[in-house]
């Protein structure tokens, strides 16, 4: 039963001589095997480098937790906790040129409080002691072990547009890479429980070793890789907004102001006073001998205190108001998102002005939070993470032995490319698929057509190329 | 027994989907104003034009929900004042209704100095609690005028860190 023609890779024979269409088979199996050798060739190392970035990035708690433990956490646990207001005016009092922008409650006695500040031009991440008000460490916010690995797996380390519509583009043909490998997968006999859902391991070295190291992994692990890129396209470029223009058409996207990042309402419940000029400052005319004032932007204990009452858990961020009109915005940092509010609050009256709960999301805007929390392993713990873990060390294995599977095979002077089958029909066929994919996927879409007219227009046309592309 | 087919199961489930998708949003989101917001109440504090250390002065604050005088009930609409750094010595009067939707308080404040008045409201759904600074006496006028001014040119540049801060 090991006599599986996948050891040849090559198609697997129909039975025994039957219709002409049986020979569309074989030919359809080549063309499926093209694209994916080519797909794998072209993308599996950024591919590799985002399993790898990932697979970092997913133990960032537990790393940065380590890390930066002293920074995170204090030395002793005091009786009583300085005011958020006290402790915004000791540290702006200690760092003069700091500006505090925003500030995250935990939800853990010894942990500090984290505020983002913004000191003499730098975004810089300051932790504070609550008990005592001293800072226990200061991060360049771009410059953190995470940020680092965050950026290799967005951006690939060089940053940019250009870089992140390639992870884009390295995701969605990582899509295409796990069907058609599907399909080259796909049991041809019933008995072929070996090859497919269990490893050939007996003859080390061989190709049907590391063509085994490389589908039946690929199998197991094709359902959870194509969960995170789901999950991750959120974010994309592209896709992300397609993904974000559907939602809004089914009215199952995130309602107005439920995210911190998103455009704020103004405080509007008090009439601002026009700012009127002090006459007798300039002129001779005599100081009266009473004033009012205008109104005053609430202390953030105040905001704590709504949010308390507002039934917000810990943790959250306090953010400050931008310029008069601006609010305060109460936003929760769960690593779980059941619990996700996003309050904009007046900055004078301390109106709640929007109140955005996890409950009141479309049902899209759920997924994509909880499929989010599941793509940074955080939905379901320890579980999760290694879960991420398995995926991204098997996505790695299976470019490894997909990479020993290709120089096994590989001639001198050709690139190796399985070969175009005879029959056009199958070409053809494939193509268009292809081009389906490539119309819920723009990216790929352009990719495919600059591919067609690299063939048609310069490798067709020049000999050794055509040689070594098998074209 | 209801005569339940396939045909009509299969009717209620797409019912119930499309319930599920199309009220997506929800409660919070549904009673939101046409800016999106919730509902809220607006107030107007006033502080008197005259104020003079042991005379009485008359602060007023006009509240209004959606448009609409709003009528707090009994003991929750009340004034808070403070010597400006020292809310420990903080009095509360209680708001007197005086007409729709307008309460007033008429303290006396024997020394001359800045203060903070804060008017809370609240109700089951609502609360706002806007507060102001006033000054009595030239001295704290003057500190007061230099003050706002500082206040209104770090909201017109809110990345100066340095702007308001004196060491």
């Amino acid at each position: 039963m090991n006599a599986m023609p996948v050891e040849k890779l090559a198609p697997p024979a129909p039975e025994s001589g039957k219709s002409p269409g049986s020979r569309l088979f074989p030919a359809l199996y080549q063309s499926v095997w093209r694209w994916h050798f080519y797909a794998g060739v072209l993308f599996a190392p950024l591919l590799v480098i985002l399993a790898f970035s990932g697979s970092v990035y997913l133990f960032k708690p537990q790393i940065e937790g380590y890390l930066y433990k002293d920074m995170l956490s204090v030395s002793e646990v005091g009786a009583a906790s300085l005011t958020t207001d006290e402790l915004i005016a000791k540290t702006v009092r200690a760092y003069p040129g700091t500006t505090i922008s925003s500030i995250t409650l935990p939800d853990q006695p010894d942990a500090t409080i984290k505020m983002a500040a913004s000191r003499n031009g730098t975004s810089t991440t300051m932790y504070a002691d609550p008990y005592t008000g001293n800072i226990t460490g200061m991060l360049n916010s771009d410059k953190t072990f995470a940020a680092f690995f965050k950026k290799m797996h967005s951006e690939l380390v060089v940053g940019g547009t250009w870089a992140n519509r390639l992870v884009e583009l390295a995701a969605c043909w990582g899509v295409i890479l796990i069907v058609t490998g599907l399909y080259l997968w796909w049991p041809r006999s019933k008995s072929a429980i070996w090859g497919t859902i269990l490893p050939r391991l007996g003859n080390r070295g061989s190709r049907q070793f590391s063509r085994d190291l490389h589908a039946v992994p690929a199998f197991w692990l094709s359902i959870f890789i194509l969960i995170l890129i789901a999950t991750g396209l959120p974010w994309s470029g592209v896709m992300g907004g397609q993904i974000d223009r559907l939602a809004n058409a089914t009215n199952s996207n995130y309602p107005p102001y439920a995210l911190a990042f998103m455009a704020k309402p103004e405080s509007v419940t008090v009439a601002k006073d026009v700012a009127d000029d002090l006459p007798w400052a300039a002129e001779n005319i005599p100081v009266p001998q009473s004033m009012a004032g205008s109104y005053l932007t609430l202390g953030i204990q105040d905001i704590v205190g709504i949010a308390d009452k507002q039934n917000v858990k810990l943790p959250y961020t306090i953010s400050m108001p931008r310029g008069e009109t601006g609010v305060y915005t109460i936003s929760t940092a769960h690593v779980r998102p059941g619990n996700s509010a996003t309050l904009h609050i007046d900055q004078y009256s301390g109106a709640v002005l929007t109140d955005v709960r996890f409950a009141d999301y479309g049902i899209m805007a759920k997924m994509i939070t909880l499929g989010i929390a599941l793509h940074e392993g955080r939905l379901f713990g320890l579980a999760n993470q290694l879960l991420g873990l398995a995926a991204c060390m098997g996505l790695i294995l299976i470019a490894v032995s997909s990479y020993v599977m290709w120089r096994k095979r590989k001639p001198d002077g050709k690139l190796g490319a399985p070969g175009k089958p005879k029959d056009k029909r199958a070409t053809i066929g494939v193509l268009a698929i292809m081009l389906i994919f490539g119309a819920l996927m723009p990216l790929v879409g352009l990719s495919i057509i600059f591919v067609l007219l690299l063939e048609w227009l310069v490798i067709r046309r020049i000999r050794p190329l055509k040689h070594w592309f098998s074209v | 027994m209801m005569p339940i087919t396939k045909r009509n199961a299969a009717r209620a489930l797409i019912a119930i989907l499309l319930n599920a998708l199309l009220s997506g949003c929800t409660a919070n989101v549904n009673s939101t104003d046409e800016r999106g917001l919730l509902p809220h109440l607006t107030v107007d504090l006033q502080i008197p034009e005259q104020l003079q250390a042991g005379t009485e002065g008359t602060f007023t604050m006009i509240v209004h929900q959606n448009g609409e005088p709003f009528e707090a009930a009994a003991d929750s609409a009340a004034f808070e004042i403070w010597p400006e750094g020292q809310r420990e010595n903080s009095i509360t009067i209680p708001g007197k209704l005086d007409g729709a939707g307008v309460y007033t308080a008429s303290p006396t404040l024997d020394v001359g100095g800045i203060y903070v008045v804060r008017c809370r409201v609240s109700s089951t759904n609502y609360e706002v609690m806007p507060s102001k600074r006033f000054a009595i006496g030239e001295e704290a006028v003057n500190h007061l005028a230099m003050l706002e001014e500082q206040a209104s040119s770090e909201d017109s540049a809110p990345d100066s860190g340095d702007g308001g801060h004196h060491h």
